[in-house]
């Protein structure tokens, strides 16, 4: 089911619900006016205007709630407690205005005359998820319906009849078995205990949950705990109150107290808002970045945004990369749980998206994590398919890198080849044909001569073999490295170094740089500036009299991610510059492309 | 002279052999390998060591190293260094860790008997031999005017011998002139060069080599 038509059942049954809450509010007010005197409330018109706006309060941020988090059932308990809040005025006589309908009316509002502390304590429970994780807290919250609707309610309605003392007026119960006032006081005042004790328990328990929660948790819904203890507080106060009575409700409700609990309803209703207004003003301003981000492409964006909307700085955002989790710019990033690191994983349609690593406590419930999914997804994404695309390119730069590394070694291993066996077997034939000089004998001058022609053969062939391997692979090169190789190039190419680097440097940037500064010496007389500035090597020849064709080494320049360019002097000459990254992978991303900076 | 031979090739190590025992040379050990060398000349302790640049693992410049290491544990052991790299970069290596009773010549000199032999000898008395081929290559490299190319014909001859590391004796009878005259050249060289080093000193061949690979 697509979320567009979750949207639409949700409103439909919010549309219910609000109908359902309006006709029993203007059904109440019926009621309430029928029997002066006998409310909760009081005598005074504003009690009743009161309890009117905190249950339109309350059912309105429930639907609100509803169509905004569909999949949080907060609003249905918030239009619980509004319904119970109402049936709270329903077991006075004034329930007859209810015609056809008033004993039922009049016996529910008896079953649940002080149902509400239980429903507004299920949804100070709820508040995060909406639903109460904690098995204790379930149970809890199952003995406070049996106390306040069985012990409270119940019981006392079963041997009660409000018609056989005092209350000509009232409609039927329809919960009596049988009328005894002395039962039905003393199961009563049993019940208040009851409920007083499961008052007090539950204040511990909220209390409890304040102090351990984290400060990131208590700063998002410490005030909804702390409202749910004042609103108890103001119960128990009651409860000790009118254990005189026998029996809770009525016109003997202290005025201040029943408005203390009031406010407190109102209050959880008001936190709710507060914090559906909260998320909803920082998805916009995620969702605002996301745009300006989007426009700037700025990698790493999100990042700072993210931390700065959940309040942790030092929050990493991971993207899966390859069966890896890595950053904006690819750098690894540990996703296992640390003591005081958490880590959420940011899923879309079944596809994970992200990996926030952050603070404990931060992002605790589904719904926090849907809302940064919600109002970051497009960033994310973004983002996640940058870090993929850098993963290619660089995959692709380093094949690139070892082809050449590979032609290098392959250069290599046939100079050695060449040095090592023909060379050698070269030498070993001029010391066979010099033995055999020496052991022949005089007298035979003609062999003598051959045998010279043949060592003079010999040793040119050794010479030109050595030529050639050197051509291939200049050996110096690797022991002695690029200063090495280009003083030794001095030595019969017209080639004056004014500054080589002393260190050794990555092999491949030395045989580049080798390479391009060999062709400029082979053109004509070359001057050479070779400097490591930073990360770069950078090299500078200027060929007099020359015109000097790089085209064969631009593409192994920018396999490696450096630049060559070259440029024609007025004089005849050339002037090459060379510039190569010394860092292996530091290649195309090292300075970002135009993109990045617009 | 007892030398010890070091190439890993069979073939030129038995020829290398057989040319030095016919001028003259006892061999008392042969290696194909550095580990092997060092182990030969701490049993046998030769006079000299023949030693091929490139053996195993890395055919590159384990010669060198080899050299290096045994003149620093034996001063009294020359090593002559056979090289096929005609560059001067391995021979300044060679002779700035170890300026003297050391030699670096190119591996076709095993062909001519007499001139391995002379300079086996030479580095046993702990003269310096460089290749008169790399010398000959320095002089040759491009320049521009300078004091190399104010130099008179018999002076320029007379520094290419002090590079190839050849005392003044030597010198005096390669050019069929006398000792002192030969002095008096070298000390004129050096002057026109801007050298401090003093022509005596055994310290020399490093200094030729490093003013002229320099300019």
């Amino acid at each position: 089911m697509r979320a567009g038509e979750i949207r639409a059942i949700e409103a439909t049954w919010s549309f219910a619900a609000l109908a359902l809450v309006t006709s029993m509010a203007w059904l109440t007010m019926r009621v309430v006016a029928t029997s002066p005197g006998f409310s909760d409330s009081g005598e005074s018109i504003w009690s009743e205007v009161a309890l009117v706006c905190t249950v339109a309060l309350l059912a309105s941020v429930g639907i609100v709630h509803r169509i905004a988090r569909p999949a949080n059932p907060l609003g249905w308990l918030l239009i619980l407690v509004a319904s119970l809040l109402l049936a709270t005025e329903w077991d006075i006589p004034g329930a007859a205005a209810a015609e056809s309908l008033s004993a039922v009316m009049f016996s529910v509002g008896l079953l649940l005359t002080i149902a509400v502390p239980v429903a507004a304590m299920w949804a100070v429970l709820a508040f995060q998820s909406g639903r109460v994780d904690g098995r204790g807290e379930r149970y809890l919250l199952l003995a406070g319906a049996l106390v306040f609707v069985g012990a409270l309610g119940l019981a006392p309605a079963l041997f009660f009849d409000p018609q056989a003392h005092g209350c000509s007026d009232c409609p039927a119960n329809l919960l009596l078995v049988r009328d005894d006032p002395a039962v039905a006081a003393a199961s009563s005042r049993l019940a208040m205990i009851a409920a007083l004790a499961w008052t007090v328990v539950m204040m511990v328990v909220l209390l409890v949950g304040l102090v351990r929660m984290s400060a990131v948790s208590r700063r998002a819904h410490g005030a909804v705990a702390t409202i749910g203890f004042l609103y108890l507080l103001a119960v128990s106060a009651q409860l000790v109150l009118e254990f005189d009575h026998g029996f809770v409700g009525g016109s003997t409700t202290d005025p201040a107290l029943w408005w203390a609990q009031l406010a407190g309803l109102a209050a959880l209703g008001a936190a709710v808002a507060f914090s559906l207004l909260r998320s909803r003003a920082m998805r916009r301003s995620v969702a605002g970045l996301v745009v300006d981000l989007h426009q700037e492409a700025v990698a790493g964006g999100m990042r700072e945004a993210l931390a700065a909307w959940l309040h942790d700085p030092s929050l990493q955002v991971a993207y899966p990369v390859d069966g890896t989790y890595r950053d904006v710019d690819l750098d690894a990033v540990d996703v296992t749980a640390r003591p005081g690191r958490t880590t959420s994983r940011l899923v879309n349609d079944g596809d994970e998206i992200a990996v926030l690593v952050h603070r404990t406590g931060l992002l605790d419930n589904p719904d926090a994590v849907r809302e940064v999914v919600t109002a970051a997804r497009l960033g994310l994404e973004n983002e996640r398919l940058r870090a993929e695309g850098l993963a290619q390119v660089r995959a692709l730069a380093e094949s690139r890198v070892r082809v050449i590394e590979a032609g290098d070694r392959e250069r290599r291993r046939l100079e050695r080849d060449l040095h090592d066996g023909a060379q050698q077997r070269l030498v070993g034939l001029l010391l066979g044909l010099r033995l055999l000089r020496s052991s022949t004998r005089s007298d035979q001058p003609e062999l003598d001569r051959m045998l010279n022609e043949a060592e003079t053969e010999v040793q040119d062939a050794v010479r030109d073999l050595r030529q050639l391997a050197n051509g291939l692979f200049p050996n110096v090169l690797v022991t002695e490295g690029l200063a090495g190789a280009c003083g030794a190039l001095s030595e019969t190419a017209p080639l004056r170094m004014v500054a080589a680097p002393e260190g050794r440097l990555p092999a491949e940037v030395e045989t580049t740089a080798y390479l391009v500064i060999a062709t400029c010496a082979a053109r004509g007389p070359t001057t050479v500036r070779a400097t490591v500035e930073g990360s770069r090597l950078k090299v500078c020849a200027k060929v007099a009299r020359a015109r000097v064709g790089v085209a064969a080494l631009e593409d192994r320049v920018a396999a490696m991610g450096g630049r060559i360019a070259v440029t024609q002097e007025v004089d005849g000459g050339s002037r090459v510059d060379l510039e190569l990254p010394l860092a292996r992978g530091a290649s195309p991303d090292a300075e970002p492309p135009d993109r990045a900076r617009k | 002279m007892r030398a010890v031979v070091a190439d890993d090739t069979l073939l030129t190590r038995e020829g290398v052999v057989a040319l030095l025992t016919s001028g003259g040379v006892e061999v008392v050990a042969q290696a194909g390998d550095a580990t092997t060398l060092m182990n030969h000349v701490r049993v046998y302790r030769p006079d000299v060591c023949l030693v091929d640049i490139r053996m195993p693992p890395t055919y590159t410049d384990e010669g060198i190293v080899a050299a290096t290491a045994i003149r620093s544990e034996f001063p009294d052991i020359g090593v002559l260094v056979l090289s096929h790299y005609i560059e001067s970069t391995y021979a300044m290596r060679l002779i700035q860790s170890q300026p003297e009773g050391i030699g670096y010549v190119l591996k076709e000199r095993i062909y001519s008997g007499d001139v391995l032999v002379d300079g086996l000898r030479r580095v046993a008395e702990g003269e310096t031999v460089i290749d008169p081929t790399i010398v000959a290559r320095l002089f040759h490299k491009q320049r521009t005017a300078g004091p190399v190319q104010e130099l008179s014909e018999r002076e320029r001859e007379v520094l290419a011998l002090v590079a190839e590391g050849l005392t003044n004796q030597g010198i005096g009878r390669k050019l069929f002139i006398t000792d002192r005259t030969v002095e008096a050249h070298v000390r004129q060289v050096f002057t026109k060069l801007g050298l401090d080093e003093s022509p005596e000193s055994n310290r020399r061949v490093l200094a030729v080599l490093t003013y002229l690979r320099s300019i």
